[in-house]
């Protein structure tokens, strides 16, 4: 990737559905996609810390997304997905309903979204990504982990 | 095998080895200080000394080189010296031994000091005393070259005729021939060498030191292997029988750290393994098959044999961690000038070697910190009744599946109104906050306090006990502090015995499957309604209590503190799990069923994420589910505030 002119280069985004809405994170921070398995529970974390689950013999911590991005009422089920990232040397995985699609979005496409919404949204969502006939969420991971101390050490 | 650079592979066994020997140096110093030494154990410095030097001169280390030329020469005096060093000499060469310490650590970063100065000025009293530097020589033409070859120097094709030559045409020469070697004719082998020469050359100190060098680099093999009794690593085993009557050391190998890593990873995948494999067979019919059985049986046992092999390589004496705190303990007490005898306990406790190594910087900041605070100035402690020396104990030992590292004081103890003001002043807590004791020395953990009343040299620049408990939790242990008035403060280390493997219950709580210790768990029993006793407490609850032999101990329902289920009512016929500390038993941990007792992988959890304080790792289980492991003390309501004796009060009414 060239830093130097990031306009000019097209950016891969990973497509989720969660609770009827459209998000997506860069596919560099994605690690795998994993089928869902209950994880075992972790006392003392907080509501969105679903807990941890075997990853081929690492201990992989689970959030559930929608608790996380307080999209209320919204459960995970067996039909729900892991999707692995990893951000800042951290591995962990967030639950999502289906992953729809790869996308190759031009920079130009993306905007920050309006202020205001920043603020209520806790940053999570940094920017707005519009296509033909959607508007996608784009997630910053590294902020799921680190607003309110969530994981941090 | 490749090897990009010798000299660096070569050069990093030569630190290996210095430190080994200034290990053998210093455990020799000790033993001379203790009264227990001989003269074969000033022998034994002398060759350390040597071996350091000789190495250090092929690698053209010069500063280090000239040091431990001048110590080995104040050496030759003492073993030419027929009685053994006095309490004086011994504390200076400990402290030369520091400054060789420093120059080796200093040579291995890569800033060799070379500065003549340097090593003059760091040990002004070995100079006057023991002339350890090489003092006048180093202006004036004089130089001292101890010869000592190799005993199978002939066999080489050696001769030692070359050197005096050339060390005549360097200078005049005034040759000292010394024969004590030579034994008597009954036991005399004429293949061997046997005598050392000390030559005084009267030069400029240069071509003597290039001269040095550049017979290091010719006879380097036949000089250094003279000498070499210490070193564990026996390449020719003969030749080490043959030069001395010091202990053999047992052969080693040295291995790279990543190498044993990845087979105790191995290994530790195979532990998972054979109990996946023993969970599938009970599935099936053929736990009657006798055969079977038996052959999971072996398998089982073959595992945990390698398993606790492997573990062993990784495990190391805490002995060379001990002597760097000695070393720093006096460099403190030179610093502060106080006196502290530091006595250590238990040095050949095995930790593994991951964890010793990051145990020394919290440990440094320990030691520094006891002997900056903890220990009163000597007017101040004779007017308290006590020894103008102080003392710090330093202790390890395995307790339970743990290795427990203590570092105790006899010093003034914490000045808990100090603390407290201090605490005030700074904004930490309230004006007027009424706090236990417990309370105000966790206040000890609290970033940016320092009770020192000064900033010195050594500490109190407000970094200190929070970072050394960080980083203890960092390596999954728990530090616990200790103070009585007047009569010193006790840290206590708790530290997990290795970082992978642990001897476990596995029970179930509320429909959760966790892991306990099984070091920790003194008896399981039934609980029935007499035993139990309710106390309210001030928060509008109560607390239970059970009757336990001749104690009371609290009742601790394990699925309503991790927050699985709410806390059952009654108790009657409950399984209870009997948590000891030290042969105490500090509480009842109440579960619903025992499911086995087995071995399981210790799994760190990433980062130290926050979770409940009692969760301390986790394990993957015969099905590849997760299960968490729980550290029972940090469920006993009293340490939770940080000290493992606060159970006792409550203990006794029983």
């Amino acid at each position: 990737m060239n830093q130097d002119s990031p306009a000019m280069n097209p950016i891969e985004l990973l497509s989720f559905g969660l609770a009827g809405q459209a998000y997506a994170v860069d596919i560099m921070a994605v690690r795998e996609i994993r089928g869902w398995v209950e994880p075992t529970a972790l006392p003392g974390t907080p509501d969105y810390v679903c807990g941890v689950i075997n990853l081929r013999g690492t201990v992989l911590p689970i959030l559930n997304l929608a608790t996380r991005l307080g999209l209320e009422a919204h459960q995970v089920s067996d039909r729900s997905v892991v999707i692995v990232l990893t951000v800042a040397s951290r591995t962990f995985g967030i639950t999502v309903d289906a992953v729809s699609d790869i996308l190759t979005v031009d920079p130009a496409a993306i905007q920050p979204p309006p202020d205001g919404v920043q603020e209520h949204s806790k940053g999570f969502v940094s920017a707005l990504c519009l296509l033909d006939d959607q508007m996608i969420r784009l997630l910053s991971p590294d902020t799921l982990i680190t607003q309110d101390g969530a994981l941090a050490a | 095998m490749r090897q990009p650079e010798p000299m660096a592979d070569l050069r990093a066994t030569f630190f290996d080895e210095c430190d080994e020997l200034m290990e053998a140096f210093q455990d020799g110093l000790d033993d001379l200080g203790r009264g227990g030494g001989t003269h074969e154990t000033v022998h034994a410095l002398f060759r350390s000394v040597h071996s350091i030097k000789s190495g250090a001169a092929t690698f053209g280390f010069d500063g280090l080189t000239k040091y431990a030329h001048n110590l080995e020469n104040t050496l030759t005096r003492l073993r030419n010296d027929k009685s053994l060093p006095s309490l004086a000499e011994i504390s200076d060469l400990l402290r030369a031994s520091d400054h060789l310490a420093a120059l080796v650590t200093a040579a291995r970063q890569g800033s060799d000091v070379c500065d003549a100065h340097d090593t003059q000025s760091a040990a002004p009293e070995n100079a006057r005393k023991l002339d350890i530097r090489r003092g006048a020589d180093e202006q004036s033409d004089a130089a001292s070259v101890h010869l000592k070859p190799a005993t199978d120097l002939w066999k080489q094709g050696l001769s030692c005729r070359e050197v005096l030559s050339d060390l005549g045409a360097i200078g005049q020469c005034e040759v000292r021939l010394d024969d004590d070697a030579i034994p008597t004719i009954e036991t005399y082998d004429p293949e061997q060498m046997m005598l050392t020469w000390q030559i005084d050359v009267t030069c400029h100190t240069s071509p003597i030191e290039e001269w040095i060098g550049k017979q290091h680099a010719a006879l380097g093999l036949a000089m250094n292997t003279a000498d070499q009794v210490v070193p564990p690593e026996v390449k020719q085993p003969e030749r080490n029988s043959a030069t001395t009557a010091a202990p053999t050391p047992k052969a080693t190998i040295r291995v790279e750290l990543e190498r044993v890593d990845r087979m105790i990873n191995l290994v530790g995948e195979l532990v998972i393994n054979q109990a996946m494999l023993a969970q599938t067979m009970e599935g099936t019919d053929l736990t009657g098959n006798l055969a079977y059985g038996s052959g999971l049986d072996d398998f089982l046992r073959l595992t945990r044999d390698l398993q606790d092999s492997v573990m062993q390589i990784r495990a190391q004496p805490v002995k060379p961690l001990f002597m760097r705190m000695a070393r720093i303990c006096r460099e403190t007490a030179h610093t502060v000038e106080k006196p502290v005898d530091l006595i250590m306990e238990g040095a050949d406790t095995e930790i593994d070697k991951t964890v010793i190594e990051r145990l020394t910087e919290p440990l440094t900041h320990m030691i520094r910190n006891a002997v900056d605070h903890g220990i009163e100035p000597p007017d101040q402690r004779k007017a308290a009744g006590k020894a103008a020396n102080g003392t710090i104990k330093l202790r390890a030992l395995h307790r339970s599946g743990q290795v427990i590292v203590e570092l105790s004081d006899d010093g003034a103890g914490i000045d808990r109104a100090s603390v407290q003001r201090k605490a005030e002043t700074q904004g930490i807590i309230g004006p007027n906050a009424r706090l236990s004791d417990a309370e105000i020395d966790a206040l000890l953990f609290h970033p940016g306090l320092s009770t020192a009343k000064t900033v010195s040299d050594v500490s109190g620049r407000g970094v200190g006990m929070d970072v050394v408990r960080s980083a203890i939790h960092a390596l999954g242990g728990r530090l616990m502090v200790e103070s009585r008035p007047g009569q010193g403060t006790r840290f206590s280390i708790a530290l997990p015995l290795t970082l992978a493997v642990l001897d476990s219950m596995i029970i179930g709580a509320q429909g959760h499957t966790l892991v306990l210790p099984l070091s920790a768990i003194r008896e399981t029993l039934h609980v029935r309604p007499s035993q139990v006793v309710e106390l309210p407490t001030s928060s509008g609850g109560s607390r239970r209590l059970l009757r336990y032999n001749d104690r009371v101990i609290p009742i601790c329902d394990l699925a309503d503190e991790l927050g699985f289920s709410p806390r059952r009512s009654d108790l009657d016929g409950a399984l209870a799990l009997i948590v000891t500390h030290e042969d105490t038993a500090t509480s009842a941990i109440i579960i619903d069923e025992i499911l086995e007792q087995r071995q399981v992988v210790i799994k760190g959890l990433q980062d130290g994420f926050a979770t409940h304080p009692c969760i301390a790792a986790a394990t993957i289980l015969g099905d590849g589910r997760i299960a968490l492991i729980v550290d029972p003390y940090e469920l006993t309501p009293a340490t939770a505030q940080g000290s493992t004796q606060a159970a006792v009060p409550l203990a006794q009414t029983g």
